[in-house]
């Protein structure tokens, strides 16, 4: 993973491809069903997928709609399946990809608005859901001193706080696929390992209590999808793993 | 639309970037005449009321042709260099004429440059040497 972040190693040598871009197409509005349309371009190993459908809105099919913003792995904007597995399209290259055809659909579990665009408000209210009622409260009264924390301190959380809620790891996750779709699922999980081990959170129990409940952190089934999707190379379900020791520990089980 | 905004980008990064020369900036304000009318001709293939970006490009691509306009404008009027716009023709900072903000309107098919004066509170300003 760590060499594909990096861009290392294309399965493909340099060259010029001829790719095929199989794109789901739905616009619920209008489409009885959904379908897929093809789309052949001249591609490089190197190239981005996001820079292929760029190519296919700019240049061929300006009716195609996907989300972007800033298109280099940080907004997390453009979640959606390629070749069955969720990523963003502005980290996958097409010479990572086996064949000359890149099937792109949308991210799975949430629903389609249209062709690549999904409704994320699922994912979002679950991360909602993961926050205890009142976390940020405060007396204005109480003076508020810089809240420092020790490096070995921060090392706890650390992996956890470089999430950017792109929601690939929930659209991959079998719990919230099949097991239980109620599961706050791998990217909220995360969120309450982030704030159980911040030595930095006031109150731990209320965070606890909201991991503990059933459709909480305690879902997880170590499936592993969400470590082996995520974009930003967390390890999300060895953080789910921390949160679920300690409660467990706790319960006296 | 795509071609427009590319051939906007390159017309902005060559002759309206960080170096600045006076017949080169009015080379650029012609070019964006062009491009504006252009734009004005533009037309959409992508008829659809809900997600589209092909419409959403273009109403971008009018507002960056506007930004521009007001750059290439104000960047003509200001000889002298300041910070990041620097005139290789004008290359010393010039506080007697030019210690005033820019304004720059539309107005009917030219660019209006007028200016304001600079209220100096805490910090004088000063040129800086590296």
């Amino acid at each position: 993973l760590e060499a594909r972040l990096r861009h290392d190693v294309p399965a493909k040598a340099e060259g010029v491809l001829a790719t095929r871009f199989k794109v789901f197409r739905f616009d619920p509005a209008t489409d009885p069903e959904p379908h897929y349309d093809a789309y052949e371009l001249e591609t490089m190993p190197r190239m981005r997928v996001l820079e292929c459908l760029n190519r296919i809105r700019w240049g061929v099919d300006p009716t195609l709609s996907y989300r972007m913003s800033c298109g280099h792995g940080i907004c997390g904007s453009d979640g959606v399946t390629m070749n069955g597995v969720a990523g963003l399209a502005c980290q996958r290259l097409v010479g990572e990809f086996e064949g000359d055809e890149i099937v792109v659909e949308p991210l799975s579990f949430f629903p389609v608005v249209k062709d690549l665009v999904v409704d994320l408000s699922p994912f979002f209210s679950r991360m909602r859901r993961a926050h205890p009622e009142g976390w940020l409260r405060m007396d204005p009264a109480e003076v508020v001193e810089e809240a420092r924390q020790a490096e070995s301190d921060r090392r706890a959380i650390k992996d956890a706080t470089k999430c950017i809620q792109c929601g690939c790891c929930t659209a991959s996750c079998p719990v919230n696929l099949r097991d239980d779709p109620e599961y706050i699922g791998p990217s909220a999980a995360l969120l309450l390992q982030r704030y159980i081990f911040d030595t930095r959170t006031r109150d731990v129990e209320a965070w606890v209590e909201v991991a503990s409940r059933p459709h909480g952190s305690v879902a997880c089934k170590n499936y592993f999808k969400c470590t082996l999707v995520c974009p930003k190379g967390i390890e999300v379900t060895k953080a789910i793993n921390l949160t679920n020791a300690r409660i467990k520990k706790k319960s006296g089980g | 639309v795509a071609k427009l905004r590319k051939e906007l980008q390159n017309v902005m990064t060559e002759k309206c970037s960080v170096f600045r020369i006076e017949n080169v900036l009015s080379e650029a304000a012609d070019e964006l005449v062009g491009l504006r009318k252009r734009f004005s001709e533009i037309g959409l293939q992508n008829r659809g009321r809900r997600l589209n970006y092909e419409l959403e490009d273009t109403l971008e691509l009018g507002n960056m042709l506007a930004v521009s306009e007001a750059i290439v404008a104000s960047a003509s009027a200001r000889r002298e260099s300041r910070g990041a716009h620097y005139r290789s023709d004008y290359a010393e900072r010039d506080d007697v004429n030019y210690m005033k903000h820019t304004i720059c309107r539309r107005a009917g098919g030219t660019m209006e440059i007028n200016w304001k004066p600079v209220s100096v509170t805490t910090f004088q300003p000063k040129p800086r040497g590296f």
